[in-house]
Order: C-alpha cells, then structure tokens, then sequence
C-alpha cells in the first residue's frame, strides 16, 4: 500500500502545472489526465486488493450438515483476530487493523490533499482569466427557450442584425461568430427560465439564471463551426437547444464584423495588442 | 389475550406455534391485520414490499428512457413525455424506492437490533407507512391530471411555475409537489420515531456505541432526514405558495427578480446533498454487518467507522454548493466548498478500507449476500473516486450537467441498491423462516452487476452527452492520459445502444430475485435462529421468524452478553437495580394490555391523500374555504367523538352546538365573498375534494386522539442521554428540531432575498408596490398577546398537578381566548394591508416574504388552538388533573406553545422593525 502512494505520489509531481496562459481545454485535459491516470490506478489497486483478500482468505469448508452456512470455528489459535459472537456487545476487545487503517487513511488524505492543492492552482489560472481579462472580445450571452442570443458588448451588434452569410461556412444566422485566437469573454444571463450554456469543444461552461449574470471564457485556437448546447433542463426543446459557434481567421472576422451595420474598427482594438 | 404470547421457535422452551399475539392482530393471512397492524414487523414488510412496487414503476420508467435513447432524436416519446418519465424515475427512485426500502429493513431490524419490543409509537409508524403509500400514488395520479412534473428531480426554477409549466402540466405538477410534501410528512414523522426509539429504548446495558452498526447508519440517517427533508419542506411550500398566489413571473419567491432561480438551488441542494447520503447511509451499515458475518470477524476499526459515519453525517450539510459551482457564487465559497467536498471523500475511503480489511485474515463465504455487498463495494469505489473529478471544481465545469453527473450518481445510488439487495437476501431467512434458493441468488447477482456495468459505464465514455437530452451527436475518441495515443474513435450511438442493452439485463436480474423469494417462502428450507454463522446482533438470537413479541424475555446486555430475563420478575423490578424504580410496578399489566392494531393511520393518511389530490387543482380564490369549513366541524367531531368515549357532557354539548353558529360565520363571509348559492355553483370539483379531505381528516385525528392505544414504556432500558425525559417529550423536542429548520429555511429565503433586493431599502420598494402604511402595533401587541398566552400554559400545568380540574380547564381556556384575539389581531391587520391598501401576496418580495412567513406562523397558532379545544375537552372530563391520569400531555403542548412564542419573538423584529 505504501509502494501505492510513492508512485501516486511522485505522478503528481510530474504532472503539468498550472501556466496562466493556458486555455480551458488545455487546462480541462491536463486535469483530466491527472485525475483519470491516478482515479484508474487507485480504483484498479483498491478493487483488486479486495477481491484478492476476499477470496485469499475464502472459506474451503462446505455447509454444515443440514444447515446454510459453514460450521462456526474457534479460530483464535489461527489468527489474532476477533470473531463475532452471538448475542455479544460488539465494542472491546477489539483486535488488530487499526494501525493499517490510519495508514491507508493517511495515504489517502496525503493524495486528496495533493489533488485539492494541484486542482486549486489551475482552478486560479481558470478564474483569473475569466475575471481579469482586458484585450477580450467580450459578448453578452442571452439564453431563451430555446436558444441563445447574443449581443457583441463593444458595438451593441445583436443577434437578429446580423447575419452569417460567409463563405465556405455552414451556420445558422444566429451564431456566434468570434476570431481564432482570441480570448472570448462571456457574460451569460437568461431571458425565461434557468438554462445552462456550454462549448464542449472549447469547455467553457456556466449557467444562464434569470436575474444574475456569470461568466466563463475560451480561447478558440482552431476555426470552424462548433455547438454551443444546454446543459440544463429548460422545458420542452431543451434535448434540442443548441446553437453554432463558428471561429474565423482574424482577418476573415475582422471583415465579416465590418461589414455589419452600426461596427467599428474600435470595437477590435483588442485583437491588435496581442496579434502575434 | 392473557396467555403469555411470546410464541418462540428455539430459545425459549414456551409452546410454539403460530399463536396470535395478545394485542388482538389478526393472523398474516387476514388482509385486515396489513391494514390495521402497527408491529414494526408488519409495518418494515409493508414498507419493503411497497417500495419493491415503485421500484418496478420507476424501473419501467427507465426502460422508457433507454430506449429513447436508443438512437438520437424523437423516438416513442415527445418531448413533455420525454421529461415527465425523467423527473419521476428520479423522484421515485431516490424518494419512493431507495429510502423506503432501506426503511423496511430498518422497521424491522432495529427495535430487534437494540432490544426494544416495537417503536416508541407504534401507531405513528403505521401512519408513516400509509402516508409514504399515499404520497407515492398521489405521484402516479399526477399522471393522470393531463401531465406529471416535467422538471427534473431537481425542480430548478422558474421552469417549476405555472408560468413556465406548459397549462396541461399545472395540475399534475402541484400534485406532485403535494406528493413530496405527503412523503416529507411522513419521513419526519419516522425521523422522530427512530430517534426516540433508540435513545430511549435499548436493552439494559447496551450503550450508544455498542448499537449494531446497521441500526447505527439508521440512528445517523434519520438526523439527517429530520433536517434535511426540512429543509425541502420549506422549498416545497414556499413553491406552493407561487403556484397558487403568485405564478406570474417577477413575483412570488422563485419566479422573482430578486435571485429566485439562486434561491431554490440553495433551499434545494442544502437539503438535495443530505438526501444522497441519506440514501446511501443505511447500504453502508448492510455492508458492514454483511461483511462482518460473512468475513467471520469483527468490523476492523469499529470506532473508526462509525466516527467517519458521524463524520460525513455533519459534513452532508457543508457541502452542498458543489452542485452549484457554475451559478453566481463566489471563488472563495467556491473554494471552500471545493475542500469540504473533496474532503467528504475521505472518511469514506476509511470506512472502505474498513471494509476491506475486515475481509483479511477472515473466513470469507461468497454466499448471495456477501457477493452482492462485495458488487456494492466495487461500485461505491468506482462512484466514489468520480465524484472526486466533480469535486475539482475546474473538471466540473465541463462534468456539470453530462452524463459524467449521470453516471456518477447512478454508480453511488445504485451501491447503496445492490448493498441493500444484499441485505434483504442476508435477513431474508429472518424475516421468512426460510432460505432462500443460493444458485439463483448469485445467478441473480451475477445479472445484475454485469447489466448494471454494461448500462453506466459506457455513460463514462461517452460524458460529453448532455444530460436529459435525447438528442446527441458527436464522436468520442478517448486518448491515454499525458500521450497522444487514441484509444479508438466512435460515434455516441452504439454506447447509448450499450447502455441500453444493459439496462434490459440488469432490469430482468431483478426478475430472478423476485421468483427466487417467492418460491423460497414455500420450500422446505427451514432455518434456525441464525442460519449464518459468526453473526452478532440480538435479531440472531431469537427464532425465524421473530415472536410477535420479538423477544422470550426481557433482553439485557447488563452481564455483557445478550440474555432474555424473565419478564415477570424483572416487571417487578426485582431483578436489577438498574429499572427506573418508579414505574417498574405498572409495567406487568401494562405489558398484557399494549395496543397492536388500529385503524386509523390508514383512514387519516387516506384523507390526506384525498386533500392533497383536491389542493392540487383548488383555485387560489377558494383556497382557504375548505380549511375554514373544516374548523366547525372539527369543533363538532371533539364534542361527538368526546362524549362517546369519556361520557357525555355539558361541554361536549357545547361543542357541538358551538359548531352551528360558527359554520354559520364562515358561512356568512363566504357569502359576502363569493355570493353563497353562486360561489358553490362555481367551485370546481377540487374544492369539493378538499372539503372532504380535511373535514374527514381532522375526523380521523380526532378520532385517533380518543382511542384508547396503549403503548406500555419499557421498564428496564438503556436511556442514556436521555434518562429523564419520557419518550413522547424527546419526540416533542425531536419534532420541534425539524420545525425550527423548517422555519430557518422561511427566515433564511426572506434574508437572502431582502440582502438581494437592498436590505435599506426594502420598506421603500413594499411601498412602490402599493403598501402604504405598515404600523408595528399590530405586532406588539401580538407579542404581548403570545406571551401572555404562554404564561398561561404554564398555569394549565401546575393547576394540572395539583388535582385542579376548574384550574386546568380556566388556564387552557385562556391559552385559547389569547391564541384567538392573536388571530384576530392578526386578521383584522391583513384585512387591511391586503384588501384596503391593496398590497397583495404577489406585490413584490417584502409583501410575499411577509405574508408566507408570518402566515406559517399563523398556522401553527390555529394547529395549537385546535390542539386545545381537544386538551380543553378532555380536562374537563376528567384527564390530566385526576388520579393517575398523566398532567406531561399539558407539558408537551405547552412546548409546543412555547416554541410558537419563540418563533415570533424572531418574526417581529425582521417583519415589523428592521
Ligand atoms: C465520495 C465522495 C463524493 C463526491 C466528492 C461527490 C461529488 C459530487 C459532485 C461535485 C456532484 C455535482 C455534480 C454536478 O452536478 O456538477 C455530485 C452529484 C451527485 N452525487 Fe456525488 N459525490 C460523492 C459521493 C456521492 C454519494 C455517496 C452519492 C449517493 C449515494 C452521490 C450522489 C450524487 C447525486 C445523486 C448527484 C447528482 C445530483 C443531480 O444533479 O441530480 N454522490 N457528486
Ligand atoms: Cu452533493
């Protein structure tokens, strides 16, 4: 057991660490990665032990004539251990095991707290860019039974003024349109009922309540046409309730944001301090 | 019925046979004594075979469901069909399948676990089982009123109000709240039965600690039962409230600007996170007595275990934000509930290990029950460790609402399933007196672990399916941790197909173990006390089944090992010095003369059914009509009921004549209100339902109340902590605890959505809302009204003790005239806030907060009130102040009183002052 926690241990201590200017998916999968690698291992070590011990230590004895079980033993001579009785008070005199279990209970509490201490750093760098952020494009993000709106914060382009005719993309008119690499600041907030919106391929995730606003990020780092689902149940079009999100080249969207009516080369100061 | 009717197979030398109890229950094969009975025997078969039944019913629900999914998009369901089977496979499972089922084990072990003849109050358990049932077919109404709740179990709002419920959902919605709310009774009633039960009831010389574990996992679930369910109590009447008064979006509690939807996640969750360990604790406690026998060896780390059980029992109620980590609360109570939960992990890898453990240097028999809790094991490890990934708060952001969540949860709940599968196949020769058959049994288990696999883990791989969607796509494409090594590449499909499949298999196991416990009851497999060996618990020492009396003798521990006194001797008090001196003498009669059946739990939880169903549909225009015309008719039932069973009176004569003039009052306003011959021909059927329902409810209350039921307090028990409280004032405490949650929850919802609204500036929106004056003298004087009254309680008692029957009957009678002019106050106050000034209960938060909560108030005055027209009845016949009639009755209401006093002390400051 304790060989067990050396190696856990020391995965850990190679396991990537937090970096400020990683995106949600990188983030998400380093995580991830982590918590399958160890949760596979712990899982697969603790479940052998046990059945191995369950069965190491099985009974060869048949039933008891005439009975349903194996005939009870005096086995105390065998082990140290302490058999049940019937009719006894369960307390006192209870032999052996202790000492193993604050073991293993260290051990575990050494990972638990390992992870909650790794997890936390990341979950910084996560929260950081959401709250921190200056050269974003930010878009207020409006859900509805059943779909999503959005409204471009800078210029006030809202879904409904604009639409997605461009070429070589396949998209509903009331996508999202954003740069590739850019930083994509949301604030969510819903217009009816409790909703919940999410890019799984990009993991940015956060609910949309009546009343409250919350945010959550993503960095777009491949174009493309993606899905921005619900994540929570809404009512009746909810299994259904998903909209496009289509991620351009920076210049194609500079072009396809100029060209909407009431935009501004202003509005996209963000995309050139940080241009690479 | 004077014989000696502890009939016995093996331990005790008295005749055998199957020789009817002397409390009058029929024999088993009579359907008269399942209906009447109140043995914790009956009552825990009752439950198990009843919750077996939804387990069915929510089990086709979710073959429903799977086979939705078996290809993306519609199918055989629409889409309200769709989340109607969801929200109530969910409901059913977690309230009417998992809990009930761990609480008919629990019925039925634990009085034999610790030694007790039955519960503290048998009738009352009776009434929890009924009004379980109850609530459960009110749920499967609510199928039937056009649509069930289509919200999810989770009830998020705004989609739980009538503004976003679609019109054909509206009735069957409210129906399913009432259900919930009818099961939340009954739990709480159970919660204070068990607790008083076993603090108060165990054998001589079984300590707190020394309790079995399983009974142990009950004691620490039906804590956190009492505040929890609470806790969703609240939530479901503050929802209420919306659905009948204020169903307009902006108004009310959930639908308003002020944070609603934030509000019952909070309500929701605070009880929702209790609830999962709440279903889970009682599997916990079958493992470790599963494990012990089967292991031959004692629990290692005994002390341990149950300090890590106590443990998480608290720490349920820190953690239940991580539910809530994508909602609008902040980083640092992120992070806090981030390291509570991660946390909660580990008393329960200590309690594993424990397990785990115990199996070493043991003699291990893979027999039915060990094998299925062995499963049980493997599946908590594989829920648990996922629930650690939802924990990281930054790996919930993309888990939260997928079928991560889904498969988490069904890994955990499904444990604690199969662990108490495991457990009714480890106490089935108990319970039956028979084997049942082993090759099925592990046919059986071997079906349903690997259905149960094959139907979740797939769910795993394909997490990226949000959840409650029948509509999926996309392909997944799992790589090694830390390569770029992809394992393979498939689309969604064929592992919901997977999913599917298993759920057929693991769904169809169960049919193997419902032929396999049928025919076992008729085969020649006959067992003795214990059919394991190396098992402990008292249940093991006496015959299978359990005498009706449950034990030969007195059982006691007093030498350190269980042994049965003969019960005359030990009823005389002369075998220990360890009886309570006093009582002991009365204890021989009282044993021969103990109560065991009754009617009435299932005629009043009947009626509770019937008002439920009619305040499903009742308009918000009549809603309190039904109440009121009750109220006479209550007054009429104490005189009628009274003079049938303490002799005929002056006063029972009033009552019944005070009856007349009073309906005649209400009567009268109902007329002014809504015109009597047209306001009747426009009610619609519901208030008629309603009618019946509490009018024939409050009947049955009464009539219990007059039956004569007793329940003879064991003489000789281990009462520590609780020594010198008797067991109905540890329930009144008990009970109390769960209301002072309940009314937690209104102040808290009140705090929170005044803290939202502006806390300064809260008068100042009430007034924008149309309040143009709220004096504060309606309060004071209300408080100087209560306390008053509460004084006088205390006066009906000490008159009480003294043997003053006009003393007695004055107090008590101005108890009631204060409680009225409280009332009157109170009316004559709303009258004018609402009518005059037009300041209504959907005018906004302060008027809605106000209302509901110095309404609930008022509702526990009126109960009181009713409650002492009662007490006044019987005090001047007789009861309470004469010889040998017990003056605690007094006590316990004054309690009662005292704690409503107390609650406004709280409610005049926040709702008149501040
Ligand atoms: C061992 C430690 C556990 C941890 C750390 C844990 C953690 C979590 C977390 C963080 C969630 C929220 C997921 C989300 O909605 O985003 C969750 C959901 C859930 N957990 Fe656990 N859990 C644990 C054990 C259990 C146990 C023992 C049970 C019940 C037997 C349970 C039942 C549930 C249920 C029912 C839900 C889903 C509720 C819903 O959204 O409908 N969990 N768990
Ligand atoms: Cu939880």
């Amino acid at each position: 057991m304790l060989g067990t926690g050396i190696t856990l241990s020391s995965a850990l201590r190679h396991a990537p660490v937090a970096q400020v200017d990683q995106t949600q998916v990188n983030v998400f999968d380093s995580l991830y990665d982590v918590f399958v690698a160890l949760g596979t291992l712990i899982g697969v070590l603790v479940i052998t032990y046990m059945v191995y011990n369950a069965y190491k230590y099985r009974s060869g004895g048949a039933d008891a004539e005439g009975r349903y079980d194996i005939e009870e033993e005096d086995l105390e001579g065998d082990y140290d251990v302490s058999r049940p009785q019937r009719g006894e008070i369960p307390t006192g005199k209870g032999k052996g095991g202790g000492k193993k279990l604050f073991m293993s209970f260290g051990l575990s509490a050494f990972l638990v707290l390992g992870l909650i201490i790794y997890s936390y750093s990341l979950l910084l760098a996560v929260e950081d860019t959401s709250q921190n952020q200056e050269d974003a494009l930010e878009i207020e993000v409006t859900g509805y039974q059943f779909g999503w709106d959005y409204e471009y914060t800078g210029s006030g382009l809202e879904s409904g003024d604009y639409d997605v005719n461009i070429d070589g993309v396949e998209a509903d008119d009331d996508a999202l349109v954003v740069p590739r690499g850019e930083v994509i600041q949301l604030n969510v907030t819903s217009r009816d009922v409790m909703h919940n919106y999410g890019i799984p391929e990009f993991r940015a995730k956060t609910d949309a309540m009546p009343g409250d606003y919350t945010q959550t990020w993503f960095q777009p780092e491949k174009t493309g046409v993606y899905r921005a689902n619900c994540y929570e149940l809404c009512g009746q079009g909810h299994s259904n309730m998903h909209g496009d999100v289509v991620v351009l080249e920076p210049d194609e969207f500079r072009q396809w944001y100029l060209a909407q009516d009431g935009t501004s080369e202003s509005d996209l100061e963000f995309m050139e301090s940080d241009s690479q | 019925m004077t014989e000696d009717v502890h009939t016995n197979g093996g331990t005790d030398s008295h005749e055998t046979g199957s020789q009817d109890d002397g409390g009058h229950l029929p024999p088993k094969s009579s359907v008269k004594r399942w209906l009447v009975t109140t043995n914790h025997k009956d009552v825990g078969i009752l439950y198990m075979i009843t919750s077996l039944f939804f387990l069915v019913f929510g089990g086709i629900l979710a073959f429903m469901i799977r086979m939705q999914l078996w290809q993306s998009g519609p199918f055989i369901l629409t889409d309200l069909g769709y989340n109607q089977i969801v929200t109530a496979h969910g409901l059913l499972m977690v309230f009417w399948f998992l809990s009930p089922f761990a609480f008919g084990l629990a019925n039925y072990l634990v009085p034999l676990q610790i030694g007790a003849d039955d519960l503290a109050f048998p009738r009352l358990n009776a009434v929890s089982y009924w009004l379980y049932l109850f609530s459960g077919v009110l749920l499967g109404i609510s199928f039937f009123q056009g649509s069930s709740l289509p919200t999810g179990w989770t009830l998020y709002a705004p989609l739980n109000l009538p503004a976003f419920i679609p019109p054909v959902a509206e009735l069957g919605s409210m129906s399913g709240i009432l259900a919930l709310a009818l099961f939340i009774a009954s739990v709480t009633i159970g919660s204070v039965n068990f607790i008083t039960t076993m603090y108060r009831m165990r054998a001589e010389g079984l300590r707190m600690r020394d309790i079995p574990l399983f009974s142990i996992s009950i004691l620490l679930t039906v804590w956190m039962m009492l505040f929890a369910f609470a806790a969703l109590l609240a939530a479901l009447m503050l929802l209420s409230f919306d659905h009948v008064f204020a169903g307009e979006v902006g108004t009310g509690y959930f639908g308003s600007e002020e944070g609603g939807s934030l509000l019952w996640t909070h309500l929701f969750w605070f009880f929702g996170h209790p609830e999962v360990y709440i279903v889970f604790f009682p599997a916990l406690g079958v493992m470790a007595e599963v494990v012990q026998t089967f292991s031959g060896r004692r629990l290692v780390g005994r002390k341990w275990f149950i300090i890590a059980m106590a443990l998480v029992a608290i720490q349920s109620f820190i953690v239940w934000m991580h539910h809530m980590f994508l909602t609008a609360i902040n980083l640092p109570i992120k992070t806090v509930i981030m390291v509570t939960t991660i946390g909660i992990s580990l008393p329960f890898d200590l309690m594993v290990f424990a397990l785990i453990y115990t199996m070493i240097k043991g003699q291990v028999r893979w027999k039915t029950p060990f094998l299925f809790v062995l499963g049980a094991i493997v599946l908590f490890i594989i829920g648990g460790i996922t629930g650690v990934f939802l924990g990281a708060i930054v790996l919930d952001y993309s888990f939260r609402g997928t079928y991560w969540v889904v498969a988490h949860f069904h890994y955990t709940m499904a444990s604690g399933a199969v662990a108490l599968v495991g457990g009714i196949y480890y106490w089935y020769p108990k319970i039956t007196g028979k084997m049942y058959n082993e090759f099925l049994g592990k046919v059986h288990f071997v079906a349903a672990f690997v259905g149960f696999n094959l139907l979740y883990f797939p769910m795993f791989v394909v997490w990226d399916t949000p959840r409650r969607w029948f509509h999926y796509s996309g392909t997944v494409a799992p790589e090694i941790p830390f390569t770029n090594i992809t394992l393979f590449e498939t689309g969604f499909t064929i592992w919901h197909q997977m999913a599917t499949v298993g759920a057929f298999l693991f769904g169809f196991s169960f049919l193997i173990m419902f032929y396999n416990l049928f025919v076992s009851l008729y085969s020649d497999r006959v067992v003795d006390e214990s059919p394991w060996a190396y098992t402990g618990s008292a249940e093991w020492a006496v015959s299978s089944p359990p005498p009706e009396g449950n034990f030969p003798g007195t059982p006691s521990f007093a030498t350190g090992k269980l042994s049965f006194l003969d019960r005359a001797e030990t009823d005389g008090g002369t075998e220990t010095a360890a009886t309570d001196g006093g009582v002991a003498h009365a204890a021989q009669s009282h044993e021969q003369h103990a109560d065991h059946t009754s009617w009435w739990p299932l005629g009043m939880s009947l009626t509770a059914l019937i008002l439920g169903l009619g305040i499903s549909g009742l308009e918000a225009s009549y809603f309190v009509w039904p109440f009121l015309f009750a109220i006479p008719a209550f007054v009429a039932f104490i005189g009628i009921f009274g003079a049938r069973s303490d002799g005929y009176t002056h006063l029972h004569g009033a009552f019944v004549g005070a009856a007349v003039p009073l309906l005649a009052l209400f009567a009268l306003v109902f007329h002014l209100h809504h015109g009597i011959p047209g306001g009747l021909a426009e009610a619609n059927q519901y208030f008629w339902i309603s009618l019946i329902g509490i009018t024939s409810g409050l009947g049955t209350l009464v009539a219990m109340g007059y039956e004569s039921f007793h329940v003879p307090t064991p003489t000789m028990s281990e009462q520590w902590p609780f020594e010198g409280v008797s067991n109905t004032k540890l329930g009144m405490w008990v009970f109390i605890g769960s209301d002072i949650i309940l009314f937690g929850a209104f102040i808290g919802s009140y705090i929170f959505m005044r803290i939202r609204a502006n806390w300064t500036q809260w008068w100042d929106i009430a007034h924008n809302n149309g309040l143009t004056h709220h004096p504060v003298w309606p309060g004071l004087l209300n408080t100087y009204l209560l306390l008053a009254s509460s004084f006088t309680v205390v006066l009906a008692l000490a008159y009480a003790k003294r043997g003053s029957r006009r003393g007695t009957v004055t107090a008590l009678s101005v108890t009631f005239v204060g409680a009225t002019l409280f009332l009157l106050n109170k009316g004559i106050e709303w009258v004018d806030l609402y009518i005059h000034q037009g300041w209504q209960f959907d005018s906004g938060p302060a008027a809605s907060t106000f209302y509901l909560t110095t309404g609930l108030h008022a509702a526990h005055v009126v109960v009181g009130m009713l409650i002492m027209l009662f007490l006044v009845a019987r005090a001047y016949t007789g009861a309470y102040w004469s010889d040998g009639e017990d003056a605690q009755t007094i006590e316990y209401f004054g309690l009662y009183w005292h704690f409503v006093d107390i609650v406004w002390l709280f409610l005049f400051p926040l709702f008149y002052i501040l």
